[in-house]
């Protein structure tokens, strides 16, 4: 047990995606050319270590964590996690209250899990738009177990829609509207990784490491998406 | 648009806070005791400073009372001294000390008179002498009735011897 954790000021973000794990190291930069990354890493995970978004073997995923934090020295990081895939419940649902609480959204599904939603465009007649998202509780310690044996400070668990709604509305800031949104979401049949396209990407950061923008750009957007989650000067 | 987080977790700059706030709270503690240690150890030593001297007062004060009492036997012994010399002094300045009693006899007994002895009790003196005729022991009665501090003279017998008279007197002594 450690007396006083300690603490390093970067952030590590850490995408969970059905047979794949990525870490990257982003900082912020500059107004014009914000995020650079200096550390960006696949792990594929060819043996059922990560099936249905339950982590089966803890040791390999802590293993592959842990490289890559002590390779660019990351020890006590803040790290952010998102996750995605069958085990996690996502859903955009419409309702008729513009500001509903959490009895409005009778899920059944929901009920034995950690969710919350989030409002992102309005439709016709009355109707709003929200995006849910629940995780299992028993897979939600599952991830804050695996922080734990991490030597990083754990500040989100979130999914990866909503790092990429987040990644949406900083390429729109100012101009964002949650009109413009919902034609968009509307425009490429609910998938919002879908919007994203290197070319809209490429300005947003610069990079230390070669990364292929073709291959990377789910990943890469959802680590962006991540990290300006937490990047208070998004606000 | 808010963010949906699944964990409820402590900021960064709480991060920061709690360690600041830690590290200033055990800097403190860790000056407050070792100030409360400097303390208490200048006052155990201060009273460890005053317990001696407390020690050393009441050795003092024991030596104090031991030559009190010892001035104090030592003043009745003077005072009791003083009262026998003030006795003697008073006996040696009286008019009827030996001294004087034997320097009147003397004087009173004059070449026709010759003492033969001289018996001075405590209270009387009694006094033998040889004389010519029976005047000369009424003389000598005479004188000693002058003296202040005798009185109550008295003939007690004459004698002739072949040609003297002896004669013995009694007298008190007064003081």
């Amino acid at each position: 047990m450690r007396f006083m954790p300690s603490i390093k000021n970067e952030i590590v973000n850490v995408s969970f995606s059905p047979q794949t794990i990525v870490c990257s190291w982003i900082k912020y930069r500059s107004a014009s050319q914000p995020y650079h990354i200096n550390a960006y890493q696949r792990f594929q995970l060819k043996n059922l270590e990560l099936e249905k978004q339950i982590i089966f073997n803890p040791t390999h995923i802590t293993r592959l964590i842990t490289s890559f934090l002590k390779k660019y020295h990351l020890h006590n990081a803040f790290a952010l996690f998102s996750v995605t895939g069958t085990g996690i419940f996502e859903e955009i649902i419409t309702c008729t209250e513009a500001s509903p609480t959490q009895q409005h959204f009778n899920i059944p599904a929901l009920k034995k899990m950690v969710w919350d939603y989030v409002y992102l465009y309005p439709l016709d007649q009355a109707r709003y738009t929200f995006y849910i998202c629940g995780i299992p509780q028993e897979l939600l310690l599952q991830y804050l177990l695996l922080a734990n044996a991490l030597p990083v400070n754990i500040l989100t668990v979130t999914t990866q829609h909503m790092a990429l709604l987040n990644l949406y509305r900083k390429l729109h800031s100012s101009s964002f509207n949650h009109s413009q949104l919902g034609v968009d979401i509307a425009k490429h049949h609910n998938n919002l990784h879908d919007y994203f396209t290197p070319k809209l990407i490429e300005p947003m950061f610069s990079s230390d490491v070669a990364i292929n923008l073709e291959q990377e750009l789910l990943f890469l957007s959802t680590a962006l998406g991540l990290f300006i989650m937490r990047d208070t000067r998004y606000e | 648009m808010n963010n949906i987080n699944f964990i409820k977790t402590i900021p960064p700059h709480r991060h920061y806070e709690i360690r600041r706030w830690f590290t200033v709270t055990i800097m403190l503690s860790s000056l407050l005791i070792i100030g409360i240690v400097y303390v208490q150890t200048m006052q155990i030593l201060r009273l460890n400073e005053a317990c001696a001297a407390f020690k050393k007062s009441q050795n003092d004060a024991q030596t104090y009372t031991e030559i009190l009492n010892q001035k104090n036997e030592l003043t009745k012994e003077c005072e009791i001294l003083k009262k026998k010399i003030l006795k003697a002094e008073c006996l040696t300045n009286q008019q009827c000390n030996l001294e004087n009693l034997l320097m009147h006899v003397k004087e009173i007994c004059t070449s026709s008179v010759h003492l033969e002895s001289l018996q001075i009790h405590k209270k009387n003196v009694e006094l033998v002498a040889v004389g010519p005729d029976v005047q000369a022991a009424f003389h000598v009665a005479d004188k000693l009735n002058k003296i202040t501090y005798i009185n109550n003279v008295k003939i007690i017998s004459l004698q002739h011897t072949q040609d003297a008279l002896r004669f013995s007197l009694t007298c008190a002594i007064t003081s």
